[in-house]
């Protein structure tokens, strides 16, 4: 568990050093600037839209950062040989996997706390400027929105690794987790128009079993997406915090013991 | 070798600076087509946003009033294309974000008093309704369209009932319903229903707009109401204003804030040549 831990903490500092951050950085104050600036284009919701695009640049900058610097860790191990030097001491390969997998968790808590902190002072400042007396503004749910914001950026992580532990080349593994996050994103919409079974609208039977499979096979990333919840203080029910970290936690979980078992099987060139 | 640097530099620079406006207006031409024929059906947008659905809707809403800002600015009229492509983007946006009071508020302003798209816009503001419904005002705008501008007093008085029944409604409201279902006259009900706007909106440009418009419609109801002692007096319609002024049912014909001239026409109602509407050209030389 030590030799987890320790892995954790070096991935982290290995993912902080990483240049590519600071430009993330830099790109997530410089929307937060720009926020206040956009927001005088509107009329009334002006909260609304600075909660809008401070909750999007958290998640697309640590969409970027999980993106760029997550395939690079493990590929990046392999690639240069230094993986020799950590499974040549008394760690097993599945607590390597998770040392990497904890390291990149702790990667995404540290951001995702400085970028919602950050986030929050364009938020705060609208709030200031125009008091519109029809304007639900909730700032737990805004809270929420970021911690369920963490959460699928873990997921991805998830994802990261295990296909970081299919394929050694960190290309393949950045387009397949891209593409399962654009599919992640989409899946529940998709499903919803076949369910929706619209007149005229003929799906044959193969096609819906298809997008039936890839609904539960890939991972619904809509579920974690609070953001219109928290930008219009919209209620959320109460068992909607059970059931989903749940899903979060077993998707999570399989992802990684898959992770894991290919691991102890892969032979290191 | 440097100084040959520097040159290459500064002349590239130079010639920059010099083609940029040619670069500028052909782009400008292209994005005039773009904007006109760009409308994506509400599902591809729902799919192409990913997780960004509503700050979509944000951006999507900006190129909404900059393409009608841009109209009016250049002073031209608006095309029926031109309304259309407003209706069914404003219909994205509200897709993409059911909750977005600025595209109601914009799409129910522009579609009523200048498109005179009345259904449209209350097929928007219904979508408003049913998401927002701790908000009042998109009921209340719904009843006052179809009260004012689709002459249904019925239906406008449900939908008054309907706003006074959400948190924050003014407290006009039910007596507003009430009188509504008696069959007001028109004019009275809509002094009435603007001076409780004017209440509740704090944004001095809007208030500014909603006080002129105030303004013109109390004119508008004391000219009513100066023809129709004249039509109780002499069983007559008055042909023109003026002969309100010379029998002494008025002291002056009042000026129509707007810049257009109140006449009378067959029917004794008050009207304007401008249609409580500033033409696209002056409006932003009245407002300084």
């Amino acid at each position: 568990m030590n030799g987890v831990l320790s892995l954790a903490s070096i991935t982290l500092k290995e993912g902080i050093r990483n240049r590519a951050i600071f430009g993330i950085f830099i790109m997530a104050l410089l929307m937060f600037a720009a926020s206040i600036i956009l927001t005088n284009l509107f009329m009334r919701d002006i909260i609304k839209v600075a909660a809008d695009l401070s909750l999007a640049t958290i998640s697309f900058s640590g969409l970027l950062m999980i993106i760029f610097i997550g395939t690079n860790l493990l590929s990046k191990d392999i690639d240069k040989r230094t993986i020799y030097m950590v499974i040549s001491r008394p760690i097993s390969r599945a607590e390597y996997v998770l040392g990497k997998f904890g390291g990149l968790c702790l990667l995404v808590l540290v951001t995702t706390i400085f970028l919602g902190i950050v986030s929050s002072v364009p938020v705060y400042a609208s709030s200031l400027i125009y008091h519109n007396p029809q304007t639900i503004f909730v700032w737990t749910t805004y809270i929420t929105a970021i911690v369920f914001i963490a959460m699928k950026l873990m997921l991805i992580s998830a994802v990261i690794i295990f296909f970081s532990s299919i394929t050694s080349t960190s290309f393949i593994s950045l387009i397949l987790t891209v593409a399962t996050y654009i599919i992640g994103s989409t899946n529940e919409t998709v499903k919803g128009i076949l369910d929706a079974k619209m007149e005229g609208v003929h799906i044959s039977p193969p096609i819906a079993a298809i997008i039936k499979t890839v609904y539960y096979v890939f991972p619904n990333l809509s579920a974690f997406d609070l953001k219109l919840q928290a930008a219009h203080g919209l209620p959320i029910p109460a068992e909607y915090f059970l059931w989903t970290p749940v899903y979060w936690l077993l998707y999570t979980g399989i992802l990684v013991t898959m992770a894991c078992l290919i691991m102890t099987r892969k032979e290191f060139p | 070798m440097k100084l040959k640097l520097y040159t290459v530099l500064i002349c590239l620079l130079a010639l920059f600076i010099a083609f940029f406006p040619y670069f500028e207006q052909a782009r400008k031409n292209v994005r005039q087509v773009e904007l006109q024929e760009l409308t994506l059906p509400p599902f591809v947008s729902r799919f192409l946003a990913l997780e960004f659905r509503s700050v979509a809707s944000d951006f999507l809403f900006t190129r909404v009033i900059q393409y009608y800002g841009g109209k009016v600015q250049s002073r031209e009229m608006l095309t029926g294309a031109d309304w259309s492509w407003l209706y069914s983007n404003l219909q994205v946006v509200t897709d993409l974000d059911p909750y977005f009071e600025d595209a109601y508020y914009f799409g129910n302003a522009v579609l009523t008093w200048n498109g005179r798209l009345y259904i449209q816009a209350n097929r928007l503001l219904q979508k408003g309704t049913d998401a927002r419904d701790w908000d009042w005002q998109f009921p209340f705008y719904i009843g006052f369209n179809k009260f004012y501008f689709l002459n249904d007093n019925q239906g406008g008085a449900d939908y008054f009932l309907m706003a006074s029944k959400r948190p924050g409604a003014s407290p006009f409201l039910p007596s507003l319903a009430a009188r509504l279902y008696k069959n007001e006259g028109k004019t009275a009900l809509a002094v009435s229903v603007l001076a409780g706007i004017l209440e509740s909106e704090r944004d001095p440009k809007t208030r500014q707009s909603f006080e002129i418009r105030l303004e013109a419609l109390k004119k508008i109801l004391a000219l009513e109401q100066a023809v129709d002692r004249y039509k109780k007096m002499t069983g007559r319609t008055p042909r023109d204003l003026k002969v309100l002024v010379e029998r002494g049912f008025v002291k002056e014909i009042p000026t129509d804030p707007y810049g257009g001239r109140f006449y009378v026409d067959k029917n004794g109602s008050i009207m304007t040549t401008s249609n409580l509407a500033y033409r696209p050209g002056p409006q932003r030389q009245m407002q300084k």
